[in-house]
Formats: structure tokens, sequence, C-alpha cells
């Protein structure tokens, strides 16, 4: 299994995909540092700073961002013709399919590594001070909280990809769930609990409204939605033609 | 020339993008439309009302989907034209031709901005279609003429923008720094432009084909020097780097 990952990091060593992922999370931090140096802002508390920056990467960026990444993962296979390698290895199906989904959890927690560390750096260099502990650990739990509800979304791109065998689509998937997320963020509806899409907003955001929003429903429809999409996703990578 | 062109068509007759193009255009008329069914919203009683709302609707729609979907569906359109001859190894077969480069690099331009015009086109269509299936009324004519000359300003401003996805699809042989820089892109414009158009967006060539929309609809106010010196400036200096590169790039 170890071998697995470590062939799949291999990789995408010579990929541009590890770049865009550290562009990726690096990408807001340095605007709104540039925008604050510009424009000559008024000190910002920590929260404000943060929240101001969360809300735009984890609505537009990023559900577009890790849906290229599952995409890419599993579709280069078929655009580089290697799938006929790949599915002759002594290894099932399944074991690859679970290590490229760990590869993409991993990329996923750099980019939230990356945007963690670069948010506190750029807060640094802006005002010479960094928030108190207490609030530091709140927001790294809440943090790992939302990178586990990525985790739970992303079998969804992945079945995308395996299905279309290109990068195109999972794009559109994207777009797609931005907008989902974009009105499902809002109040507007009493569904908007139940997306399982808006769940690693909800935890980002529970760090700035402690007690406005009621996590269950985002919790238990993001489980369902990878029991669901997970099996459906190992059903047909394991049924599937080799092209 | 023509033929060009027409064989460009024809190779993205089997694939996803024109499905994707027709799918980008109705993409936020249908979001709209679905939210507004949904959300039952007291009914609006005179006609002025309703028209008011309508019109508000329209330049919603507008300016929705020029902040979020167009920059990264283009440059989506733009590097699939350019990069699938490197992902299909069928450049070889492409520089063959008995067609300059520069032949086939504006043929493939101009298919780009074919395909940029139907998104508009379905956009606008599938908007007035929607809103009228709702409420049941159409906005005024003099409306009505003046959104689909902001649009066509619009058009006209995209393709200004069109070189530098190509630019970057052409050095990089690949669809995923493109994708990257337009949904950078759409996140940078959306910040720049979420709060009006001021004069400091103005300078980012990237905002250029929202800024109408603004302009017409809300009344924010354009320094013409701004825009058009960084119109031309993005224009001219992609599109020379862009012809440069393509007439030099080595076959592999």
């Amino acid at each position: 299994m170890l071998n697995i990952i470590y062939c799949e990091i291999l990789k995408l060593k010579k990929s541009y995909i590890i770049p865009v992922a550290v562009i990726g999370g690096m990408f807001m931090s340095i605007l709104f540092e540039l925008t604050s140096l510009v424009f000559k802002e008024s000190m910002q508390t920590f929260e404000q700073y943060s929240s101001n920056l969360e809300i735009p990467n984890i609505v537009v960026l990023y559900t577009i961002l890790f849906s290229l990444i599952a995409g890419f993962v599993f579709s280069r296979e078929f655009t580089d013709r290697t799938s006929s390698v790949i599915y002759t290895y002594p290894i099932s199906r399944i074991k690859i399919f679970i290590g490229k989904l760990i590869t993409i959890d991993m990329l996923i927690s750099l980019v939230y590594l990356v945007k963690v560390i670069s948010i506190y750096f750029s807060y640094y260099i802006l005002n010479h001070m960094l928030p108190e502990s207490t609030f530091t650990m709140n927001y790294l739990k809440y943090n790992i909280y939302s990178l586990i509800a990525q985790f739970l979304i992303i079998p969804i791109p992945i079945l995308v990809t395996n299905m279309s065998k290109n990068l195109i689509l999972p794009v559109i998937y994207g777009i797609v769930g931005t907008v989902v997320t974009m009105i499902a963020s809002g109040k507007m509806f009493q569904i908007n609990d139940y997306v399982p899409l808006v769940a690693p907003y909800k935890f980002i955001m529970k760090t700035y409204i402690p007690n406005l929003i009621d996590l269950n429903h985002s919790v238990l429809s993001g489980i369902v939605c990878f029991i669901i999409s997970m099996i459906i996703c190992i059903y047909q990578y394991n049924k599937d033609d080799i092209v | 020339m023509f033929n060009i062109i027409y064989s460009e068509f024809v190779k993205l007759k089997k694939s996803y993008i024109l499905i994707v193009a027709l799918f980008s255009g109705c993409v936020i008329s249908g979001t709209i439309f679905i939210t507004d069914m949904l959300r039952q919203r007291n009914e609006l009683v005179s006609l002025t009302e309703r028209v008011s709302f309508l019109e508000g609707r329209i330049v919603d729609i507008d300016r929705m989907s020029a902040l979020f979907i167009y920059n990264i569906i283009f440059s989506l359109i733009a590097a699939y034209i350019f990069s699938r001859e490197h992902t299909d190894k069928t450049a070889n077969t492409l520089y063959a031709y008995s067609a300059g480069r520069m032949k086939i690099f504006f043929g493939k331009f101009i298919t780009t901005c074919a395909l940029i015009v139907f998104v508009y086109l379905i956009q606008v269509l599938t908007t007035y279609l929607s809103l009228y299936i709702e409420w049941g009324v159409l906005p005024s004519a003099k409306f009505i003429s003046a959104d689909i000359k902001v649009n066509i300003c619009s058009i006209l401003l995209q393709f200004l923008l069109m070189p530098i996805p190509i630019l970057i699809a052409n050095i990089t042989r690949n669809i995923i720094v493109p994708i990257v820089y337009g949904l950078l892109g759409d996140v940078m414009v959306g910040l720049l432009l979420g709060a009006g158009a001021n004069i400091y967006s103005q300078f980012c060539p990237l905002t250029l084909p929202i800024l109408p929309f603004y302009h017409y609809h809300k009344g924010d106010p354009i320094d013409i020097v701004i825009v058009s010196g960084s119109a031309i400036i993005t224009f001219s200096v992609f599109m020379l780097l862009c012809m440069y590169h393509y007439s030099k790039v080595d076959i592999d």
C-alpha cells in the first residue's frame, strides 16, 4: 500500500499540480496583503482579517481547485494512455483507487497547511503581532474539521472524472459546486443545512461565529454523501473497461 | 482560411466543449430561475413593479455570470482548443498542413471567439426566456436594446483578454495551468469588483469585460483613458507574444 502511494506521488513530481496546490493555498493571503498595503487600511483584528480571507477562499477557490486536483490524478491515466499499464500491476484495483484517494487527500492537506501558514505569516508582516493561543488552538481545530469535511466530499469529482475520462467535466462540476455553495451558504432555504458541499464552509465559519451554526446536519449529510459516492466510485472503478 | 476554421469546428464536434459552452450559458440564469421559484416571493402586484424587478434581475444575471463563470470557462475553452494538439499528439499533423502557422493560430483564435459569442448568446436568450416564464412580462424595448449593446461591448472586451490564456496554454502545453489562471483571475476580479467599480479596480485588465455592466446599469464612472490604455496594452503585448511563441515553437 505504501508503495502505491509513493508511486502516485512520484507521478506527480514532474507535473504542475504541486506548484498549483502551493499557489492555491497562498494566493488569497498575497492578494489581501497587497490590498492592505496599497489601501493603507487601519489595523484589523486577526478574526476580521482571516474571516475576510477564508470566505472567498473556501466558497470560490477550493471547490474548483480540489476537483481539478482529483480530476488530474485520475484522468491523466487515460489521457497519457497509461491506464493499461497501471491495471496490470499485481495489485487489486481497490488498492490502486485507495492509493490515489490518499494522494488527493495529501494534496488537499498541503493546500490547507500552506493556507494556515500564509495567513499567519501575512498577518504578522502587516501588523507585527499574532493572535492569542486559545484562538489559535480553536482555529486549528476547526481547520482540521473542515479538512475532514473536504475529504468527505472529494469522491464526487472522482466519480465524475472516472465516468468522463476527461479533465473538463470535473472543472464544470467545480463551477456548479461553487454556485451551489454560494447559494447554500446563505440562509435562503430550509434545505441548506443538508447540502454536503457546505460542510467545510460551515466548519470554518464556526471559528468566527461560535454559537450560531448547528453542524449536526452537515456532518450527517457529509458522511452519507461519502459512503454513497464511495460505493459507486469503487463499483465503477472495478467494472470499468480498459481503454 | 475558411477551411481552417471549419476543420477546427469539426475537431470540436466529438468533445465536451460544445456542451460545456451551452451549459455555462445556462447555469446562472437557471440557478436564479430555480431559486426564485423555490423562494415563493410575495406577488409583485403592479406591472411597473414587476418590470423594475425584472430589470434588476437581468443586470444581476449578467454581472454574476461575467464575474464568476466567464473568465474560467473562456480560459478552459481557449486552453482546450490550443493544448489538445499536444495532449493528443496531433501537433505533428497540424503543422504539416499546407497553411502558415499564423493562419492556423488565427483560425484557432477565431474559433475561440465564435464560442465566446455562442456562450453570450445562450446566456442572453436563457435569461429573457426564464424570466419571461417566471413573471410573464418583458422589460421595455429600450432596456433590451441597451442590454444587448452592453453585452456586445463585453464580448469585444473578452476577445481582448483571450491571448493571455492562449499564451499560458501554449507555453505549458497543458490544460491545468490555464484553468488555474482563470480561477485565480475570477477570485481576484470578484474581490476587486465586489464593492462596485472604483477607480483602482479599473487598472486590472481582467475587470474589463465586467465594467460595461457596472457603467451602464449601475452608473459607476469609468476612466476612459485608463480602461482603453489597459485594453490596448494587454491585447497588443499578449498577442505579439502569442504570435512570436507560436511561430517559433518546436514540434514534439
